[in-house]
């Protein structure tokens, strides 16, 4: 029996960590890849055989252009929000003042919410007669002659705020909960140490806190990153198709109400290429690719 | 744990094994607000079940695109459950092309027997000579109007005879005294609006889907006019009963079910009205809810005795006071007493005896209604919401588009 | 924060360091608690509400005819809805089965060892969740159908389905949280005489909690509330996810009997997160080393 972790890697063979793998890849393979190829083959097949006429036609769609500049403002400024946000509730939490715990249930409840609720929450809070105008003029600071229409036409710049609060709401909790079992797992030890050579808690925060963080902060901006890019259900919910449009939601309108399944197909394999271009270029640049080495990342 | 997971195990085995019965599957897209489900699994069915001991009736809501996708891959996978389907005219030609639903020309004693049946509804269920869909409610649409809105009606203008240009006044003078922008407009996508410029149009003389004709811009100039009193919000209205229901706005124009559905929840707060006359006469795109056999159906012989029991007069006038649709049987009306159900029926045909279309699907081969649709959405943002006017260049350009959908131009 | 307040200087007056940190604490945290309640709040209100409230303006901030109704009408209008609650909880427990066990082992394998193809691998893992889960719901439903999957009354195929997306997020969440966690104390432990395999159940997976927790939460949420697939793949056995938007999710004019079908299904996960809450605060008297 070897005594380093690193000699019983190399006496088992180098086929164990691959062991643990298969039932993931077969999984995937399975259930997923499977699918997910014939969904991709659809986007090329033309009433003639293979083509690439649909790829042509989202290149020349304005709302193509449209909806990738709707989609990128959205993901940078919400998920920056979120982060913020859930990094807040995260350190709060995890100082474990008293209530914490049930702090963090609340925290947890937006996640919690079905997709109907959380559609219908936010189209009725946000009608010129919904509760959010409810609400201000119970408190006095809205007439109940004038009710905002926050949804009036024309007011992009609103809508996307608009967006923004709603999914930041409910976007927390998940980033928030990645965030906390990554500070639960570093030790006391380095905030107390830190203290004790004099540092204040931002100091701490910034050096210590952060950068053991690391891995649970790229994983939760990359997962709320590809969650954004692919937002739609609860932009249709409040604002319709084609109002404000980003990338799946076209996808879906031509899938679903048009009927081109190609178009939709097409759209899909497109806003992929993208999500995938994002990470890779992210990960490189937070210097992932530096060998394939089993920590540090 | 472990056990817990054992029990639901068994459980739901066990439930499973307990349909010894038939269960007639029916599949609708109609009915989908929970208190018209709820009258359709309480009043309706029961008594198809009666006359039919051992059958159950599984019925179920589903949107158009679930429909045709589980219609679909069911007919992939070889395995079809769903027997009868409730859909809406929007969506025969795709089921058909989709190859889903039975002919049933040779059915027709079946189903219809000693019943006249719309003529025009029977008319757009056929395709290529087959009749694929039998008509048992349609609908056109109506006015439906908050009471409040009664004080500002224009002086000499009866409700009754009321045309587009008075509605325009009367949005004013709202306007002019609260600051409301007081009609609402359904503007999501893909949703009413075309059928409602659409019976603009027809009031002016025109045809449908005809957007560019000389009738057709004068109805186009109406709503440009109306515009400055559409309720802000009316992009974001998919029906308009919440806004109605919220008073945001007060005055709608709608497809006369859900009209029925508002002034049900209160007559003493709502009233309905006849749709608009325009410079000719009342125009209204009508449409209608079928019901079709799926091809492959698993209970075929049940299925037709349903689509029959459906189209029986007594249970259309049930239906018709039930939820707000107008029966497509003429032996129906018989049946209804007077009362708030017979209203709305009753100004609904007002609207029928006008100029009335219906929705011509689409002959060209990858020709989508949807494109139609959205020909009509674009037009309404250009002309109205961004304020280009009329233009008829651009009138033009959209109409060709339409155009495409067709194998022959679907006007003259 | 305890540390911090006994090194706090014991000077002149109050001390303000404690002091404003606590405020700030609680401000903030009460700050953040009413954003998040308030939508939830009126939520739950107009499920309570007659449809004459619900529609009135300004909306009561509570109702005055405090009404069960919507409830007994949600839970009347579809014979189905009560055996599919049942259904719901099967799909996500077998889900959490699913993503635990074989995403898990994967997340571990990741963290711990370094092997060719690995980043290939890892990549691959997140390339699935950036595909549009639109594109492939109809394909994965035919797939399905073909293996006799459709619509059975356990849901076995809602399972397997969920399973796709829940994997890869829990290898994520997993390996994230093993690379947190000492690789020394594994040797440590085997140092001392535990096999590989008891030092990964004894030392590891406690530590691990937290996290797998976290991906529970997720994987359950995710399962519950999940309607798309659901929806296509079930029947006569949906699970209430399905059963609710069929009922009354599309309904236009009925907002307080779709906010009754919301808050009724949020009861249980709500639940569920409750319990599960309390198990990743356990961890914070947990093991340090």
């Amino acid at each position: 029996m070897a005594t380093k972790l690193g000699g019983l890697r190399t006496k088992l063979g180098s086929y164990y960590p691959y062991y643990l793998i298969i039932p993931a890849i077969l999984y995937y393979i399975a259930f997923w890849a499977i699918p997910a190829a014939s969904g991709v083959a659809l986007a090329f097949q033309g009433p003639k055989g293979f083509t690439l006429r649909y790829f042509q036609y989202v290149i020349r769609d304005p709302y193509f252009y449209q909806a990738l500049g709707y989609t990128f403002v959205f993901l940078a400024i919400s998920v920056t929000v979120e982060f913020i946000l859930a990094l807040a509730v995260a350190l709060l939490i995890n100082t474990g003042f008293k209530g914490a715990s049930i702090f963090l249930f609340v925290a947890l409840i937006p996640m919690v919410l079905p997709e109907i609720s959380y559609g219908a929450i936010w189209a009725t809070g946000y009608a010129q007669h919904g509760w959010l105008n409810s609400l201000l003029v119970h408190v006095g600071l809205m007439d109940p002659s004038q009710p905002m229409a926050w949804l009036a036409y024309g007011k992009i710049a609103r809508w996307m705020a608009l967006l923004i609060v709603a999914e930041a709401w409910r976007g927390l909790p998940s980033v928030m909960i990645i965030l906390l079992a990554g500070l639960q797992g570093i030790s006391k030890e380095y905030g107390e140490a830190a203290r004790i050579f004099g540092a204040t808690g931002f100091q701490t925060l910034r050096k210590i806190t952060i950068p053991l963080l690391k891995p649970s902060i790229q994983t939760a901006l990359i997962l709320r990153a590809i969650g954004a890019v692919q937002i739609f259900v609860i932009i249709t919910v409040i604002f319709g198709h084609r109002n404000l449009p980003v990338l799946v939601e076209e996808a879906v309108y031509y899938f679903r109400e048009l009927h081109q399944k190609q178009l939709g197909a097409a759209y899909a394999l497109i806003i992929m290429g993208i999500v995938v271009t994002l990470s890779v270029l992210y990960l490189w640049l937070s210097g992932s690719f530096k060998g394939e080495e089993g920590r540090g990342e | 744990m472990r056990k817990l997971f054992a029990f639901f195990l068994i459980a739901s085995l066990v439930g499973g094994a307990v349909l010894a019965e038939t269960t007639l599957s029916v599949v609708s897209r109609v009915f989908s607000p929970p208190e018209e489900q709820k009258f359709i699994r309480e009043e309706i069915i029961p008594l198809f079940e009666a006359e039919n001991p051992g059958v159950k009736v599984d019925f179920e809501i589903l949107t158009d695109s679930e429909m045709l996708d589980k219609l679909v891959a069911q007919k992939q996978a070889g395995n079809t459950t769903i027997d009868v389907l409730i859909s809406y005219v929007s969506n025969f030609a795709r089921l058909v092309e989709a190859g889903v639903v039975a002919d049933l020309t040779d059915e027709m004693d079946v189903v219809a027997p000693d019943r006249t049946l719309s003529a025009g509804f029977l008319a757009q269920g056929q395709f290529d000579g087959k009749q694929y869909f039998i008509p048992f409610a349609g609908d056109d649409y109506v006015l439906v109007i908050n009471r409040a809105a009664l004080d500002y009606l224009p002086a000499g203008v009866a409700l009754d005879s009321l045309t587009y240009e008075d509605l325009i006044a009367w949005l004013k003078n709202i306007y002019d005294a609260t600051g409301m922008k007081a009609f609402a407009l359904p503007g999501v996508r893909m949703g009413l609006l075309t059928y409602i410029v659409g019976s603009t149009i027809l009031a002016y003389g025109g045809c449908f889907p005809e957007l560019n004709s000389d009738a057709a811009q004068q109805a186009w100039d109406v709503w440009y006019r109306m515009y400055p009193y559409i309720n802000d919000n009316w992009v974001t209205y998919k029906m308009v009963n919440d806004a109605m229901l919220r008073e945001e706005t007060w005055i709608a124009i709608t497809h006369v079910a859900r009209a029925g559905m508002v002034y049900l929840s209160d007559p003493t707060k709502f009233t309905l009205a006849p749709i608009p006359f325009g410079s000719v006469d009342r125009g209204s795109v009508a449409g209608n809810n079928s019901l079709a056999l799926a091809e492959y159906a698993p209970n075929r012989e049940l299925g037709l005795k349903f689509i029959e029991f459906m189209t029986r007069p007594e249970i259309q006038a049930k239906i018709a006071q039930g939820v707000s649709f107008n029966p497509a049987v003429a032996e129906a009306v018989k049946y209804i007493p007077p009362g708030p159900a017979r209203d709305i029926i009753e100004v609904a045909n007002i609207g029928m005896s006008g100029r009335v279309a219906f929705i011509p699907g689409p002959t060209a081969e990858g020709g989508d209604w949807g494109v139609v649709k959205q020909v009509f959405e674009d037009a309404f943002y250009y002309i109205c919401a961004r304020g280009k006017g009329v233009d008829p260049v651009y009138l033009d350009m959209q109409q060709d588009i339409i155009n495409m959908q067709y194998l022959e131009p679907p006007c003259k | 924060m305890v540390s911090e307040m006994a090194l706090a200087p014991q000077g002149v007056g109050v001390n303000w360091r404690r002091f404003s940190g606590l405020t700030m604490t609680y401000l903030a945290v009460a700050g953040i608690a009413l954003f998040i309640l308030v939508p939830v709040y009126f939520l739950f209100i107009l499920a309570f509400m007659s449809k004459a409230e619900v529609y009135s303006w300004p909306l009561p901030l509570f109702p005055q005819h405090f009404t069960l109704d919507n409830f007994r009408f949600f839970l009347t209008i579809n014979p189905k809805i009560i055996p599919s609650i049942w259904r719901s909880i099967e799909v996500a427990l077998t889900t959490i089965l699913i993503a635990l066990s074989i995403g898990g082992l994967a997340g571990y394998s990741f963290a711990r060892f370094r092997f060719r193809g690995k980043n290939a691998l890892k990549l691959s893992v997140l390339f699935v969740r950036m595909y549009p889960g639109v594109a492939v719901a109809i394909p994965m439903a035919v797939l399905f159908m073909r293996l006799g999957l459709y619509d059975t009354p356990f849901p076995i195929a809602l399972a397997l389905n969920y399973g796709v997306g829940n994997i890869g997020l829990t290898i994520w969440i997993t390996a994230s949280i093993f690379l947190g966690i000492n690789e020394e104390l594994e040797e440590q432990a085997m140092v001392l005489g535990l096999s590989r395999m008891g030092a990964f159940f004894r030392i590891t997976l406690p530590l691990a909690a937290p996290g797998l927790a976290a991906a529970a939460i997720y994987t359950f949420i995710g399962a519950w509330n999940e309607v798309v697939i659901a929806t296509l793949m079930t029947q006569f056995n949906p699970t209430l996810a399905a059963v609710t938007y069929h009922t009354v999710a599309a309904a236009a004019g009925s907002l307080h009997l779709q906010s009754a079908g919301g808050a009724f299904m949020a009861f249980p996960a709500l639940i569920f997160t409750f319990i599960i809450k309390r198990y990743i605060i356990q961890m914070w008297g947990g093991v340090r080393i």
